[in-house]
């Protein structure tokens, strides 16, 4: 019946021929519901017959579109299940601006009336997150699978990406108008929506492009929502998908290869490395490489880890781009409840994540006095909660640690209170076992806590005990500190602390005359005696910073203004500086250990974060040349702590190869080793 | 669902309203380790999972519990995996359960030529098709709104419109209520005022939906729900 108004006329036309095939589809669908289908019959060969080349099919499905949401109260899912795959198959990245805006309208109508379509509407719309050109079979809309099926080649549908990129904007409008227009009329519609848009994101593996595309997605529909509900669940999502992709990114994935050379092909040029990657990256060839299905022969683990880092900025970059924008509206106390919410349960204690929880930063350093402060006091409180996990409390230690240390614009009154804070806990500490005092066990995974605790305000004296000196209250309350039981504590944690951390801190608090000027030595020689026995045994402190130096190129800009880098501290005496320091480090190696630690810590450098570093130079406005770069690397170094030793030449071979490094999620000492071979 | 058992029979109670009940119910609720030492909230967390959902054993949309009461301090550990523990409360659940041919009352929520849409409860969301639409009523479109007009009885279906229909059908899909309503019935109306009840039920409702988990059910005051109170 509809198809005697085929060629439909122009603008007002529109209205007139709508009306005609209206109630042809009424009939239709009626009859259907009767179980007389002729006339469904026809009106589904009309769909499935239809050309989308042709460009009177945008005509033709607007008309249908339109005609179709003026009858929606006579569908019914189960009578007409497949015209709606057939509509709901569709996709808003296809079609014209009119015939998306009447998908739009119809999936409206259709999710208001009939409450079985409900999930199914929603469902069509996060498919439409992706446009169809990902490739990624979820994706594909109902037209082009029909192609497909019929053999055109999925890369024809791929090479219509730039064409659908182009009405990106226009696109996500519609769509997002969609879902909010639902979300208003239908309130149930937030218990359904999150889990749908979990279940659709592409695995993390999926390129970049399309996994940073469906995150904007997502960032946008928890700028649009009205209810907390849903911009929680949302902002809790991202942060998971981010810190899924964060643990991907393992140093030892570069080296893991017995292959030495593997390690010097990293200086080579980025630039190139990275051309090599672009081109070779269609949609979702990572995940194919990854798969199997295309082998690259060559480097194809390094290039791949390129990406993931590349992925990891970009998302980044996005998420911090949107946390500024939820801050300038106003909405800070929300955004900081719902990350400490997912700090808590994810963030801390996943196992040396090492990007996430700079959103963290980033968000305190927008109201230090505030939010930093109800930071700080969480961290504080869960270290010193006795109800909580050990692990937990340690790593709450390590975070606590490294953002005093780091975040530039904390309050002085905010380090210094929760020092004091952590320190009259630790001096409280009391083993829980009954033990004679000299039969206490030193042992980290005993007293742990109480040993990152100690090692955590050591850390953040190194960086910040100028500064408190400098401030009058807050050097009184350092003078006040009891740091001298602290460090002669039965328990001994000097000697399970990390070294450089001890070494530096005991430096700069006896030139500060904070400590006794005999424990340094007294210390010393204890820890010589006792290293001898225990050291790089498992009582060892594992190292762990959270907040060592940013390593992603784009993103870093949120970060780097707030943040301090080792080489600007200040320590309190100036003669200290950090050229001493690396020269005592020097002075005090032997030459082969040199040797091999300078190449280990260029290693550190050439972390996946550092790739980035190189190959994002050109297009950087933070233009460094090449000595800059250097400079920073070495200072970036630094800020590890891993400078100032005075130990004995011959334990220094054996701590350059055991001294951990900030970045690498798992330094094993058999890769470690398998280095020393090839350097010495 | 599964770690909620409704045990015996529950009771009902009417409310002021036919479609809302209130059920005490016998319940037994699985609870994870995690929250034992605070069994209370463990529990809160785990009949948040009722909310909104469609309960055959309570017959009806679960939309609040209220009075809830853990009789002994005592629990079962049940063996398996995971040592959960098996706790038994009493609570009031306060149930949504229209059925056929039922007269409920919500918002007009949107106006089209095809249908209009109504929310009950400010939850639920019913349709009324065309085709449900008695004689008289006709869709009139001016330019600022659209509404649905019967001039012979002097009804008015606008936006915002407080309207009583009937139900016409009830359907469970994947635990959630699908409503359809329906205007042939003379009884059907446009009303001037909400129900007390529905305004209070409303704005409990409201604050479920926007933040189901952390919403504190102990501090809502349990309105006193007789047939012979109305509340002003």
């Amino acid at each position: 019946m509809g198809m005697e108004v085929e060629a439909v006329a122009d603008g007002n036309g529109m209205e007139d021929s709508v009306s005609p095939i209206k109630q042809a589809i009424v009939r239709a669908l009626m009859a259907a519901s009767e179980h007389d289908t002729t006339e469904y019959d026809k009106l589904l060969l009309e769909w499935r017959d239809l050309r989308i080349e042709d460009p009177e099919s945008n005509t033709f499905l607007e008309c249908r579109l339109k005609a179709l949401s003026q009858a929606v109260s006579y569908i019914k899912e189960r009578d007409h299940e497949e015209l709606l795959s057939y509509v709901l198959g569709m996709s808003l990245w296809m079609h014209s601006p009119e015939v998306s805006n009447s998908l739009a309208e119809f999936l409206i109508n259709l999710a208001f009336v009939n409450g079985g379509c409900l999930i199914q509407c929603l469902d069509m719309l996060v498919r439409n997150f992706l446009p169809p050109s990902s490739g990624l079979p979820i994706f594909i809309d109902f037209f082009s699978r029909r192609a497909i099926m019929k053999g055109m080649p999925k890369e024809i549908l791929m090479q219509r990406k730039s064409e659908h990129m182009g009405r990106k904007d226009s696109t996500m409008h519609c769509l997002h108008m969609a879902l909010r227009k639902i979300s208003e009329l239908v309130p149930i519609t937030v218990m359904h929506l999150r889990n749908i848009v979990l279940q659709r994101m592409p695995h993390r593996i999926v390129d970049k492009e399309w996994n940073a595309l469906y995150m904007e997605n997502m960032l946008r529909l928890e700028q649009d929502a009205k209810g907390d509900y849903i911009q929680n669940q949302m902002l809790l999502a991202v942060v998971d998908r981010l810190i899924q992709i964060d643990v991907e990114i393992r140093w030892e994935d570069i080296v893991k290869e017995d292959d030495s050379s593997k390690i010097f092909v990293l200086d080579m040029e980025f630039d190139e490395l990275l051309d090599d990657v672009e081109a070779n990256i269609g949609p979702g060839s990572e995940a194919q490489q990854l798969a199997g299905v295309v082998r690259d022969s060559d480097g194809e683990r390094r290039l791949s880890l390129c990406a993931v880092a590349d992925k990891m900025d970009i998302l980044m970059d996005m998420t911090l781009q949107h946390l500024q924008k939820c801050v300038e509206a106003g909405r800070i106390e929300q955004v900081f409840s719902t990350l400490m919410a997912s700090f808590q349960s994810t963030i801390l204690d996943t196992y040396k994540s090492k990007f996430t929880q700079f959103l963290i930063f980033y968000v305190c350093s927008l109201s230090p006095s505030t939010v930093g402060d109800k930071f700080t006091s969480l961290l504080c409180e869960i270290l010193t909660s006795p109800n909580r996990a050990p692990n937990t409390r340690m790593s709450a230690a390590a975070y606590l640690a490294s953002f005093l240390a780091r975040a530039k614009y904390l309050p002085l009154n905010i380090i210094s209170s929760s020092l004091k804070r952590v320190v009259s806990w630790c001096i409280s500490y009391t083993p829980r076992q009954i033990e004679t005092k000299g039969a206490l066990t030193v042992d980290a995974g005993v007293h742990g806590v109480l040993y990152s605790a100690c090692q955590a305000v050591m850390y953040v004296l190194c960086f910040r005990m100028k500064t408190l000196l400098d401030d009058l209250d807050a050097r009184e309350m350092l003078y006040k500190l009891p740091l001298d039981d602290l460090l002669r504590h039965s328990l001994n944690p000097l000697k399970l602390c990390l070294r450089s951390v001890v070494d530096e801190f005991l430096k700069q608090a006896t030139a500060a005359h904070l400590v006794n000027a005999n424990l340094s030595s007294e210390v010393n020689r204890n820890i010589d005696a006792l290293e001898l026995n225990t050291f790089g045994g498992i009582n060892r402190l594992d190292m762990f910073f959270p907040f060592d130096p940013y390593l992603l190129r784009q993103s870093d800009r949120f970060i780097r203004p707030n943040f301090i880098f080792w080489s600007m501290v200040q320590c309190p005496e100036d003669e200290l500086s950090d050229s001493d320091i690396e020269g005592n480090e020097n002075e005090g190696e032997g030459l082969i250990a040199s040797e091999a630690k300078g190449k280990l810590f260029r290693e550190s450098f050439e972390r996946p974060g550092s790739v980035e570093l190189h190959s994002m130079e050109d297009n950087d406005s933070v233009t460094e040349d090449e000595d800059d770069l250097e400079g920073f690397e070495i200072s970036m170094n630094r800020m590890s702590l891993t400078p100032g030793d005075l130990v004995p030449s011959h334990f220094m071979r054996a701590r350059a190869l055991k001294s951990p490094l900030p970045l690498p999620a798992k330094l094993t000492p058999e890769v470690l080793q398998r280095y020393s071979n090839s350097f010495c | 669902m599964a770690n909620i058992m409704v045990r015996g029979a529950p009771s009902k109670e009417e409310t002021t309203l036919e479609w809302v009940k209130l059920v005490s119910a016998e319940l037994s609720v699985c609870v994870h380790p995690a929250w034992s030492n605070n069994v209370f909230r463990g529990v809160q967390e785990s009949l948040n999972s009722l909310l909104f959902r469609y309960n055959e054993d309570l017959d009806g949309v679960v939309l609040a519990y209220l009075d809830l009461k853990i009789p002994s301090s005592k629990a079962k550990i049940l063996c398996g995996l995971s040592p959960y523990f098996r706790v038994n409360l009493t609570a009031k659940l306060l149930c949504f359960s229209p059925k056929m041919g039922m007269l409920l009352e919500g918002k007009v929520n949107k106006i089209a030529e095809d249908y209009i849409g109504v929310l009950v409860l400010g939850l639920f969301n019913a349709a009324i098709g065309v085709s449900d639409i008695r004689n008289g009523f006709h869709y009139l479109e001016e330019v600022a709104h659209r509404s649905w007009v019967n001039k012979s009885e002097k009804h008015v279906i606008k936006l915002d419109s407080i309207i009583r229909f009937s139900v016409k059908s009830v359907e469970e899909k994947d635990e959630f209520l699908d409503l359809s309503g329906s205007l042939m019935s003379g009884e059907t109306e446009v009303k001037e005022t909400v129900h007390e009840l529905i305004r209070w039920t409303l704005y409990l409702s409201w604050h479920c939906t926007l933040e189901p988990i952390s919403w504190n059910f102990t501090k809502v005051q349990v309105p006193v729900l007789n047939r012979s109170d109305q509340i002003a």
